[in-house]
């Protein structure tokens, strides 16, 4: 049987923080920006999370910044 | 003169007075830049996303204010010889005049995600004796599993057992 691409881009959807409205991506908006990111620390592409170009620009941009600040981590799994 | 906005993290051992003594200092210098400094924030401890300089927290302040770039290079300058100050983004400021204080992520509960995303694991930080809020929430061991997916987990295997066995 052929498998079936489990991640699939929803295409039907559009982006959530377009539908939010958001004007623009905080670096310091944390719950944002967890929610952005994997279990592993990295961030969900586009494809799987639908965000439209400017927003998961705005994403990326904000979590690498965070990331510099160490209010989200560069890696999820390794600091022990 | 644009707005701008700088975050700075300074060494957990330095005491109330010396940051108060950093952040004067920094309004100085904006001040003698010809800057104008519209508004300070203070996070206070914050537990790190990752070891700095060997230490896990830090106290985090932000500052927002008016600049020429000039003043930019002379503050970065001054950070980058700071030895207290383990880390420093400067940004411009975009909208929001109170910008939103991240919370400390120590106690904050993971809830479950939205479907369509790949189960995120629960990551957390091996609890320290960390000086702020000694609370009882310390029980949480660091697992590998956070609570919410698990009972859902333990929901959806019993029926498959019993289908199996039949």
């Amino acid at each position: 049987m052929a498998k079936r691409k489990k991640t699939r881009a929803p295409r039907r959807k559009v982006c959530k923080l377009c539908l939010d409205r958001v004007a623009h991506v905080d670096y310091k908006d944390e719950r944002r920006l967890m929610r952005a990111i994997t279990d592993r620390g990295k961030i969900v592409p586009r494809r799987i999370s639908g965000n439209c170009t400017r927003h998961q620009a705005q994403i990326t941009r904000a979590v690498k910044r965070a990331r510099v600040l160490a209010l989200i981590p560069f890696q999820a799994d390794s600091y022990r | 003169m644009r707005e701008y906005e700088t975050v700075f993290i300074l060494h957990p051992q330095v005491d109330d007075a010396g940051i108060e003594k950093e952040i004067e200092a920094i309004q100085q210098t904006i001040a003698a830049g010809q800057g104008e400094v519209t508004g300070v924030h203070k996070w206070g401890r914050r537990k790190l996303a990752y070891p700095i300089r060997k230490v896990n927290e830090g106290f985090y302040t932000l500052i927002r204010f008016k600049g020429e770039p000039p003043l930019l290079q002379e503050l970065d300058r001054r950070f980058k010889l700071n030895e207290s100050v383990l880390r420093h983004l400067t940004v411009h400021a975009v909208g929001d005049p109170t910008p939103p204080e991240p919370r400390p992520r120590d106690r904050r509960e993971r809830g479950g995600r939205g479907g369509g995303r790949p189960p995120r694991g629960d990551f957390r930080p091996e609890p320290r004796r960390a000086p702020s809020e000694p609370r009882g929430a310390e029980t949480q061991p660091p697992a590998e599993r956070s609570e919410a997916p698990a009972p859902a987990r333990e929901q959806s295997e019993p029926p498959q057992e019993k289908s199996a066995e039949s």
